[in-house]
Parts: C-alpha cells; structure tokens; sequence
C-alpha cells in the first residue's frame, strides 16, 4: 500500500457539512484512522464520535500525530483550508472538492513542495487500501485488497475498474484518484513510482485522459527504464472531439497535445500493456500473470 | 470561458493598454455602422470563440467605410468553423514593420505560469514553434513569486524592443492573470508603431472554476456552439454536443468519455457528453433528462453511473421526477453502480424503469434500441 499506512491518523476538514459527515462515517467503516474534524465555529462538537476543532493547529495540540487532511471544504474556501493544512506541517492534504480555480492550485501546489507537503488532486476521490484504510469517498464495495497499484484521473472510472477486478478475483493494494483538473498535486508519474517502490504492489493499472502530458511523461521513464513492474494502460476519450472541455477542467484536447490514441500508442511503445475499454483490464492482467508465471518470475 | 477579440480588448484597454481604434457591430443592428468615425483602411473582424477564422474567411480588409457596409452583410451571413457570426468588429487598419508575439498561460506540467514570446507575430503559434523555434522565447514562472525585471528585460532583449514599451504589456499581462484568473491572455499580433505600442489582436481565456468570484464576467452570456450547449451551461451541466443519436449522461469525466468510447465500439452513436459532476443530487438529473428528452436527435437515452458522491437514490429520484406521470416518450437504459445503487435500482424498478448492473449489458441494449446492431 501506499500514502497511508493502516493506522495513520487522518484529519477532515470540513467535516460538519453534509459530504464532510456523509464521509467521514464510511472512511471509519473503511477502517480509517479518523482521529480529527475541523469546522471553524464548532469546536466542541463531534461528527461520529469525532471531535470538532476551530482549527488545525487546535486538533494537533490534542492529535499531535496527524498526517493527512481530507479536504471537502466548498471551492471558494479551499485556498485558505488548504493553505492552513500546509502550514500546520500536515504531509498530505487530498483535496476532494471540484471547482476550485486554477491560479489557487497551482499556487498552493508550488507553495505545499517548498514546505515538504503533498497535495493529492484537488477534484479527486482520494485514495482507498481496501480492509486498512480509506481517505476521500471512494465506495469500498468496489475493492478488494490484492496487488494491483490502481490510478486515475477520474473517479468513477477508478470505481468502475476497481470492481472490474474485484469481479474477475483482483485486488488492488491502493487505489488512488490524482484528480480531474489542469493542475494537480500529484502526477501520474509520481504515484507510479511510489507504486514501483512499494512491496505490496506487483503489477500497475494506469487510467488516463486526455488533456495535458502526463501520460506522455510516464511514457518516457517507462521507456527509461524506471519502472519495471508491468503497467496496464487505459486512456478514456478516443472518440472526444478537439478543443472541448470533457467533464473534467483538465479534459481538454488542445490544438497541438497528443490524442488519447497517441497517449496510449506511446506508452505501449514505451513497453505498457494496452486495454481498448475499462472493462477489458482484467483480462490483459490475466495475460501478464500468465506471462509472468510462465517465465518463471 | 473565451472571451471575444472585443472582450479581450476592453480588459486591455482597462489595463492601459492601447489597442486599435474600432467599434462592435451587432448582427440585429447593423445600421450601428453608421456610428463610425473611423480612418481608412479598416479591417472587419467577425467575433466568434474559435481559433483559425483568418483561413474560414472570418477577417475582410476594405479600403473605405462604403465596402465595409457591403462586406459587413456577407460576413454576418457566413459560418465560421461552425459558430453563427454574431458581432463583428469594425477596425482601424495599422500596418507596421514587425509583429510580435506575446502570451501569458498556465502551464500544466511545469506547474507555473509560462510566459512566451515570439518575434514573428500574428500567425499561428504553434506553426511557427515548429518551423522556425528559434523566434520563441520561453520564460517558466513560479506563480510563487510572478514577474521580475530580469524576466521583462529577457523578453525586451529577445524582441528587440527597449524596456520602456514592453515593461508594461508584460506586467499587465501578469495583472489580468492574476487579478482575472485567466489561463490565457495572448497579444498575436501586437506592433510597436512610434513610441506606442499597439495591440491588434487579443484572446483572453477565463477559468470557468473562478467565475464565481467575478460578477461581471460571469454575467456574460455563454458562447456554446449549439442551443443545447447553451442551456446545459445555464443549468451548470458540463455539455458537449456530438452527432449521434445516444444520449448520454454519466458522472465523472472518465467515465462519461469511457461510455462514448464503449458505445462506439458496441456499433451506437453518442448524441452528447454529458457530465453531472461529483455528488450530483435528483434535481440535475431531472433537469438531464429533460435537456435530452427535448433533443429530437436523441432517441435512446443512457444513464452509466458508478457512484461515489453521487448517490443511486439520487439519480432514480432524479429520473422518476424526469418522467413524472407520463410514459417516457424515448427509452431510457440506467446503469447504476457504486453508493446506494441498490436502493436507487429497486426505486427504477419499483416504477417501471430497467436498471442494470452490468456496463456492457447497458450498453448493448441501448445501442439496440435505436435499430444498430451490437
């Protein structure tokens, strides 16, 4: 697994509002360590037996042990919600909320790597180790606990896939959204090297879109060589028209960056495993395993 | 949101910058031409949100305002790259030795503001990277710490034009970056005639997410393609019109593409992209169906959701206040997964609506009822 650890404690921001506390309850259903909420103005009150601070800083004082916020804090709020987690030395903040402009994520993505901090989205679903730990609104029926490293863009796919696998006799170590919009904290290629580095994970299923270049970036240190366990790849927008923006602020094919068709060319030309449509993963991880058990690894 | 030239250029004119002499002409009032006072040569500009109109034959050249009447008519009648001409821009002409080139954008990978320079303005840029790359000066720009001089002077030095005329275009583009949250302004082409400099033309792209916090922006009326487009953006959906005849409405944008993708390749058509977003409740769905319901291209509609923060429940209440009383008058195919599906399936049930389970099933049941073979 990655990111988390079993017991790592998780704070909510934004906790006393209605996907806050929705929330909340299944990522402790999940086995969330959920330890602390923050609701400026209702400090004293609890959310399923967890207890409401003003403050960040106020929840460490008592929780002096927490290392990620989950933010569900409306768009216009979460400059400041994020800005305070950052600056309270929280190591991961996942961001769960959609909208929220461009000019205040990118300023606090530059702003959290200068401090040591690690945004995960915004705009994302955050990230589930099924039976150990959740942190965002990811539905646990649709996992089970196995060896695949699952990532996404978007998170009803991320959903879509991970109950694909679980209905074919897969399972996921972690499963984590990096988010739908221009600017995300962490990126394609960041949290396939985390995957490559973590003992539980054996194989990686990678599902991009268009817009943007991660894709492309993760193809060439694929190609390079910096990552050897086998990557799976899916890239959702095929049919897309150009220069329209697809759902996500981030799902646009512009005049000039690579179709979902030349995503997924390059990445199988790096060495990725390619599937045509979401449900046809399973089926190329069987052909890897068989591969893989047939060599002798 | 891409602003219009005209737009564009009154938040340049706001910013103290020049631009050229000209006024808006809309298509209900042509006669506002007669208003003009301005000096031959002219130029008139069709204004639609939509690059390469200079090839669509969306820019006229007339050497007096009598041609300019005659021509105005034929440019309002003519469809560039598929948007109706709604105003046109009638413009003083300026002619000058050099055009340049200059933009401000969001750049994703690197993670900062980037901001470019070129020195043959005035035609594609993308073009011109790619053929003569040499002319491009590109500067990355942490949004930690925005512009410095040393950035200006490198753009002053590449351009060949003294500090003191490009000093406060660059700066200013910085300002409607930052103060607008625009993702892009880009001046292609802007001249330096004298001792002023001049912009000819301008595009200035708004963040769609930040227009909460600017009123005056966010009152501008959409700028879809079809009336569909428009109506979704004034419902807040997020709409693309396409040429099929499969309705689709999903949640997520992976999963939305994934099911055009997977309708294609069960031989249907998709008649949009429609994404209600994370958490939508009963209320957009309703509002869904009933956009497509109106669409005549639609004949099948297909609803794939896999829920996280939307919630099955939500999305079967949504569908049942669609259909009220009345029987549907298209069909309508649910696939429901993921947080209280269950409960949102045994409410379609309970009221007459086939729900599955199974994406694919969905799929191939959709694309049969509108007479395609799977």
């Amino acid at each position: 697994m990655i990111i988390l650890h079993k017991d790592t404690q998780i704070l909510v921001q934004g906790i006393t509002g209605r996907e806050g506390t929705f929330h909340t309850r299944l990522m402790m259903e999940s086995g969330a360590n959920v330890v602390a909420g923050v609701t400026p103005g209702r400090e004293g009150s609890s959310v399923e037996s967890v207890p409401v601070y003003n403050t960040i800083n106020a929840a460490l004082s008592k929780h002096p042990h927490i290392k990620m916020s989950v933010v569900f804090v409306p768009p216009a709020q979460c400059f400041d919600a994020i800005l305070e987690a950052i600056d309270a030395g929280l190591q991961w903040v996942t961001v769960i909320t959609e909208g929220i402009p461009v000019k205040d994520t990118l300023w606090l993505v530059n702003y959290a790597r200068y401090k040591g901090s690690h945004i995960i989205g915004p705009n994302c679903p955050g990230l589930i180790s099924p039976g150990k730990t959740k942190a965002g609104i990811m539905p646990a029926s649709a996992f089970f606990p196995g060896d695949v490293g699952l990532i996404s863009r978007s998170g009803t796919l991320t959903y879509e896939v991970g109950s694909g696998l679980k209905e074919n006799g897969f399972g996921v170590s972690t499963a984590v959204g990096i988010g739908g919009d221009p600017i995300v904290g962490t990126s394609l290629l960041e949290a396939t090297m985390m995957f490559e580095a973590d003992s539980e994970t054996n194989t990686i299923v990678v599902l991009g879109e268009i817009g943007g270049d991660m894709e492309e970036e993760l193809a060439s240190a694929i190609k390079e060589g910096a990552i050897m366990k086998p990557v799976v790849a899916f890239m959702a927008g095929m049919t897309a028209p150009p220069d329209k923006k697809m759902g996500h602020a981030g799902a646009i094919l512009q005049f000039g960056a690579s179709s979902a068709k030349d995503k997924l060319e390059l990445l199988v030309a790096a060495g990725a495993h390619p599937a045509r449509t979401p449900w046809e993963i399973p089926d190329v991880l069987k052909e890897i395993t068989q591969n893989t058990i047939s060599l002798g690894k | 949101m891409r602003l219009y030239e005209y737009e564009s250029k009154e938040i340049l004119k706001e910013y103290g910058l020049s631009i050229s002499r000209g006024i808006v002409i809309s298509r209900d009032h042509p006669e506002e031409i007669e208003q003009q006072d301005l000096n031959p040569p002219l130029v008139l500009k069709a204004q639609v949100p939509v690059g390469g109109r200079g090839k669509a034959g969306g820019i006229i050249k007339v050497k007096n305002v009598e041609e300019a009447k005659r021509q105005l008519l034929s440019l309002f009648d003519k469809n560039i790259n598929g948007y109706a001409v709604q105003k046109i821009l009638l413009e003083e002409e300026i002619l000058a030795d050099r055009e340049l080139y200059l933009s401000l954008s969001i750049n994703r990978q690197e993670k900062s503001y980037s901001l470019v320079a070129g020195a043959l303005g005035g035609i594609d840029i993308e073009e011109i990277a790619k053929s003569k790359p040499d002319t491009i000066l590109k500067l990355s720009i942490s949004p930690l710490r925005l512009i410095n001089n040393f950035d200006v002077l490198a753009i002053s030095n590449h351009l060949s034009v003294p500090m003191v005329r490009i000093d406060p275009i660059v700066r200013q583009l910085f300002s409607i970056a930052v103060e607008l949250d625009a993702e892009l302004v880009e001046l292609n082409p802007f001249v330096i005639v004298g001792n002023t400099s001049v912009i000819l033309d301008a595009k200035i792209i708004i963040d769609d997410s930040a227009l909460f916090r600017h009123p005056l922006l966010n009152e501008l009326p959409p700028r879809g393609k079809t009336k569909e487009e428009e109506e979704a953006a004034r419902i807040g959906l997020s709409y693309v019109s396409l040429n099929g005849n499969i309705g689709i409405i999903g949640n997520g944008a992976g999963l939305t593409m994934a099911t055009m993708d997977l309708l294609q390749s069960k031989g249907g058509h998709p008649a949009d992209f429609l994404d209600v977003g994370a958490g939508a409740k009963s209320d957009i769905f309703r509002k869904s169906i009933h956009l497509l319901m109106k669409n005549d291209r639609v004949k099948v509609i297909f609803v794939n959701i896999f829920g996280g923060l939307t919630r099955g429940d939500e999305v079967a209440k949504g569908i049942i206040e669609a259909l009220g009383s009345e029987p549907p008058k298209k069909p309508i195919v649910v696939r429901l997964a993921g947080t209280n599906a269950i409960e949102g399936g045994e409410l379609l049930r309970k009221n007459g609506v086939s729900a599955y389970s199974s994406p694919l099933e969905a799929a191939v049941s959709a694309v049969s009822r509108v007479g395609g073979t799977p």
